[in-house]
């Protein structure tokens, strides 16, 4: 994957990187404050509306914000090391504040361990899934602008695939229970 | 001659007789009670069904707008619905463990869905069938560990499939320890069919069935022809609760990933579901001629939240997850049927109740205390306090607790950081209004503080 073609600038690191990434975090982090606490404005008549906003910009920001960041960063000039390190941010830091959370009554161990759970697995995958799709988007509007590019080659094919079979088999097989006792075994085998 | 009854239907020798006097003396000097029948007729047939995350205002007899219950709604008019019934665990395998045992978590050891079963806990089947009960327990056991080889039951039937949770289509069961298949494509039917083979046979002893079903837990699947019952039901889901309550904070674990209104009118179509098999169980009894001497127990083995608090699930000590229904049909002993009961009552009641009313005594190692005289004398005042107790159950994100709830006050305390809570259940029964932190709060919580720590103690917590 690479972001030098035809029609990309390289731009400083805050603009390249950075700020897209912080106009994600923040989306975030505003939808999640809105997401808990709108219904203690006492407005019944818009809390489900205001579920439904605020809890899907929190569902696909957290899960597929890549695909924003991604492009972002690819078309102001990032590297592929910073454009992957850049969609990590949102997932990477909305888990360890789940971490942070939960370790009010798990402990630190429980807490790594609740790190890998099937819940932020699938996150990790879904981004890399995105990055994927991204990577790819972004070379098609490249060869649209007349850049000589080959659209799909096997990294970020690869992402995608590994999205799908993490999907399925923790979303998919068994409604998402034969991996969920699966993660509840190394728990047993772990802390027990 | 009541049929059902081994005891009378022995011949009374001279040998017998004394050495039936002579152990009945020496149980009176042990300190047991005296063996007496509640039932006129001697020892009465039990029926006990337990359901799965039935809360206890999801009922029509409660006044619930939308869900059909018409069989429940009968065994309440027909009994006693306890409007004030609670585990003392919010969570499915302890209660499960309480029920049969009388005993709360820290006793009988299933504190969380990960704590196995241990083999030296003594059930009320066991004691049942020690006087010449026939027993069966069928269906949902799920407890942690291997299923065991259960003392005192003549007929086990359960599925240890999806670590014991089952499926509601085509579950494959363990009937007596060999698995089979199910023969009917819903679970809630199949297992009231093996429960109506069960009760159709012909006996001399009375009998004991436990019907455990997997109705209603997550997925909550109703049969394909009840699929769409409440479609266009409108829900009265509370003020704070939204469409992805359960993906917020931890609660995916729940399961609960479809859209709240979805999963819940699946719920409500789910329990109606349930009611029809219930009822078809009422009315083999009626029909049988044995309504008389047939106790029937129906209870759910925790409640559920569907968004208040903005939670999904239960184990938390607020009353949506810990109330449960609880209903006794017993023609010969409740007096006013149809009434309802005001006084706290527990799941760890069930066993001394069902003893006493089997005319045995009630082992001291059993906590729960027998609900007869509460039958008997509906004007009773019940008991005054409790303790609810609730251990980490990993991943789920909720912090270990203990509370003490008494007729007017809740008092929460949490391992960890997170503050007291203490609410006024009169003046605010949704438990929306933390008093700690305010002058009422202040003058409450010393005296509830006291209780629960006296509560701890004795439970050597």
């Amino acid at each position: 994957m690479t972001a030098a073609g035809e029609g990309i600038i390289r731009r400083n690191l805050w603009e390249r990187a950075i700020r897209p990434t912080l106009a994600l975090l923040a989306l975030v982090v505003i939808a999640i404050a809105l997401y808990n606490n709108f219904w203690r404005l006492g407005l019944p008549s818009l809390q489900r509306i205001a579920g439904h906003l605020f809890g899907l910009t929190v569902f696909f920001g957290v899960g597929c914000g890549a695909l924003y960041v991604y492009r972002r960063s690819y078309f102001r000039g990032a590297g592929l090391a910073e454009r992957i390190c850049a969609c990590l941010v949102t997932p990477v830091l909305y888990t360890a504040s789940d971490v942070l959370r939960v370790r009010e009554f798990f402990s630190w161990g429980e807490s790594l361990y609740y790190a890998l759970s099937p819940g932020f697995q699938l996150i990790l995958l879904a981004n890399l899934g995105c990055m994927g799709l991204a990577e790819m988007s972004c070379r098609l509007r490249l060869r649209r602008k007349g850049a000589v590019v080959r659209i799909v080659t096997p990294l970020p094919l690869a992402a995608v695939l590994l999205f799908l079979a993490g999907l399925y088999v923790i979303l998919i097989w068994g409604f998402g229970v034969h991996w969920f006792y699966i993660y509840q075994q190394g728990y047993k085998a772990l802390f027990h | 001659m009541p049929e059902g009854n081994g005891f009378f239907a022995e011949k009374m020798t001279r040998r017998r007789a004394l050495g039936l006097i002579g152990g009945s003396m020496a149980a009176c000097a042990a300190g047991l009670r005296f063996p007496r029948f509640s039932h006129a007729s001697g020892r009465p047939n039990i029926i006990f069904i337990l359901s799965d995350d039935h809360r206890w205002d999801a009922m029509g007899n409660m006044g619930h707008p939308v869900v059909q219950t018409p069989s429940l709604d009968r065994l309440a008019s027909q009994g006693v619905r306890f409007n004030n019934a609670f585990v003392t665990t919010s969570l499915c395998s302890p209660s499960r463990a309480s029920f049969l045992t009388g005993q709360y978590a820290h006793t009988h050891g299933v504190q969380n869905n990960l704590t196995p079963w241990r083999d030296g806990n003594v059930t009320f089947l066991e004691l049942l069938k020690q006087v010449g009960y026939d027993t069966a327990f069928i269906g949902k056991w799920h407890m942690p560990g291997r299923l065991p080889a259960l003392r005192g039951v003549d007929r086990f039937i359960t599925f240890t499939v999806q670590e014991g949770q089952g499926r509601y289509f085509d579950c494959p069961l363990i009937v007596n320890g060999r698995e089979e298949p199910s023969r009917r494509p819903y679970i809630t039917e199949e297992l009231t069919d093996r429960a109506l083979e069960f009760l159709s046979r012909k006996r001399a002893n009375p009998f004991c069935l436990y019907l455990s079903h997997k109705a209603v837990h997550h997925r909550f699947l109703p049969p394909p022809e009840l699929k769409n019952l409440y479609d266009r039901a409108d829900l009265h889901l509370p003020p704070e609760a939204d469409s992805w309550i359960s993906w917020a904070k931890g609660q995916v674990w729940t399961g609960v990933l479809g859209p709240l209104e979805r999963e819940y009118r699946n719920y409500l179509a789910t329990l109606t579901a349930l009611d029809r098999q219930i009822g078809r169980i009422v009315e083999w009894v009626d029909n049988s001629g044995r309504a008389q001497n047939t106790v029937i127990v129906y209870a759910g083995d925790n409640g559920y939240f569907w968004g208040e608090h903005r939670f999904v699930d239960k184990r938390w000590a607020y009353e949506e997850a810990i109330r449960i229904p609880f209903i006794i049909r017993d023609p010969d002993l409740v007096n006013r049927p149809g009434l309802p009961a005001g006084q706290m009552i527990l799941n760890i009641d069930l066993a001394p109740t069902l003893l006493e009313m089997a005319g045995l005594p009630v082992p001291s190692a059993m906590e729960g205390s027998s609900l007869v005289p509460l039958l008997r004398n509906r004007d009773a005042s019940g008991r005054r306090a409790w303790m609810y107790e609730y251990f980490k159950d990993f991943p789920y994100n909720t912090p270990e607790h203990q509370a003490v709830r008494t007729r007017r006050h809740k008092f929460i305390q949490f391992q960890g950081g997170r503050p007291e809570e203490l609410y006024d259940l009169v003046r605010d029964p949704r438990e929306m209004k933390n008093l700690i932190g305010m002058a009422e709060g202040a003058q409450l919580r010393p005296e509830l503080a006291a209780m629960l720590e006296a509560l701890r103690r004795g439970a050597r917590l």
